[in-house]
């Protein structure tokens, strides 16, 4: 009982922003659609009203309720049961479920040109970017349409909904991890579970807000939901190339700026690193420090060390050398480190790629 | 039976693609309405004694849309 209590409240802090930093753009997606047809509707109503108007009929302009609560609800609450299922998946498969670094990566990128599609396909940049919209099968939107006479499309959300099992924050990957370890379907969906419903009320809060002021904004904020759909893509792809260790990558070429500035405050006191054994806080704010100096040509240790750290930052890679760690919320993990050349930039970061730092053989 | 491909201007999301299929319900006469918000298309499918290709372009454009053959 208290690991879904603790679950509940990782969700409910930590999970809740760092999953809306990761799966906000599928969300912003779903709505984007509701949007679109509310705007439909009201341009309906509009032709409506000024062919009565014509006629000399009363013009008295109808308003569009939205019922935006509906599909984020929905979003949320397929959301919820496809983790739970996941969550019953892990507790029985183990292990063989986890996603690897790569794969990933791989994923983070895909999702991040689906969002750069979406958003120039709502700004009309050109008709070869309207591929990107999901559209549903025939059968299904026959079936939906005639099911839902008043025409609202519930798909689109619990379609996206599902879909942000294939990227979870780095947060959500450390709970994966602890529903495998429960070895009980029954614990990991309720897990699961516990952490999703923990997350949902910053999602719809956040959403909802957002959504409440674009009805009224109207087209304005579909140009606003292009925007963050725009730089939510960004993100995404940055984090995939961050996290293949590519040094294209915004976050690894701010990296030597980063390195100068003072590091954060270590969550964990840390013994001073001499070259061979190395020591790295991981914190709930990131690793301390970002940039380490080691020796070339000697093989290295490097401690990670953590101190109540329940941040992403615990779940560890380094891209270069095919390492991922799950690390304990308290404790201190080894690597063995194969010697490097001279001039070797080894870097490493949480397995979202959003905390990142370096290892520098220059010594 | 005719089957005519119109392009649509208008459509803006691919639930406007199901807006304009929601003709086949309301129309008789028309077998199928196959619209793709993607292809910025409509195929439609229907008994010209039935319904006229008028008939079909106005329910069109009362759903905010135009059609025009292509």
């Amino acid at each position: 009982m208290n690991q879904l209590i603790v679950a509940f409240i990782t969700g409910l802090t930590t999970g809740g922003l760092s999953c809306l930093a990761v799966q906000g753009g599928l969300l912003t997606s779903s709505l984007e659609q509701q949007l679109e047809q509310q705007l439909d509707l009201q341009i309906e109503q509009e032709i409506a009203a000024r062919r009565a108007h014509r006629h000399g009929k009363n013009r008295d302009r109808i308003l569009v309720h939205p019922r935006l609560a509906l599909p984020i609800l929905l979003f949320l609450a397929a959301k919820l049961a496809a983790y739970t299922l996941l969550g019953f998946l892990l507790g029985w498969l183990g292990s063989v479920l986890q996603l690897n670094a790569v794969t990933r990566a791989i994923l983070l990128i895909a999702v991040g040109i689906f969002m750069l599609g979406n958003a120039l396909r709502m700004f009309n940049v050109h008709p070869i970017f309207r591929y990107f919209a999901i559209e549903p099968p025939k059968f299904i939107t026959r079936y939906i349409r005639r099911k839902a006479k008043n025409g609202e499309s519930f798909f689109a959300p619990l379609l996206l909904g599902v879909l942000t099992i294939f990227i979870p924050c780095g947060v959500t990957q450390a709970m994966m991890a602890v529903a495998v370890g429960t070895g009980s379907p029954f614990q990991g969906a309720v897990l699961m579970f516990a952490f999703i419903l923990g997350t949902s009320p910053v999602f719809f809060v956040v959403a909802y807000l957002a959504m409440k002021l674009g009805a009224r904004l109207e087209k304005w904020f579909m140009r606003f939901v292009a925007v963050v759909l725009l730089v939510l893509g960004l993100v995404s792809v940055n984090s995939g190339l961050t996290l293949m260790g590519s040094p294209l990558s915004v976050t690894n070429m701010l990296q030597s700026v980063k390195a100068a500035q003072p590091d954060l405050a270590s969550a964990a006191p840390i013994p001073a690193s001499d070259g061979v054994t190395l020591y790295l806080s991981a914190g709930n704010s990131g690793y301390s420090p970002r940039l380490l100096h080691a020796r070339a040509n000697t093989p290295i240790t490097l401690n990670l060390v953590t101190n109540q750290t329940f941040s992403c930052s615990r779940s560890f890679v380094i891209p270069a050398l095919g390492v991922e760690k799950l690390l304990p919320s308290s404790g201190t993990e080894t690597i063995s480190i194969p010697a490097q050349p001279s001039g070797t930039v080894m870097r490493f970061s949480c397995s979202m790629g959003m905390y990142t730092g370096e290892i520098v053989f220059d010594q | 039976m005719m089957k005519i491909t119109y392009r649509v201007e208008g459509m803006h999301c691919s639930n406007c693609a199901m807006n304009i299929e929601g003709i086949e319900d309301d129309l008789p006469g028309i077998k199928q309405v196959l619209a793709s918000y993607q292809k910025g298309q409509m195929v439609v499918e229907f008994d010209e004694a039935k319904v006229s290709e008028a008939q079909i372009l106005a329910e069109v454009v009362k759903r905010g849309y135009e059609a025009l053959p292509v």
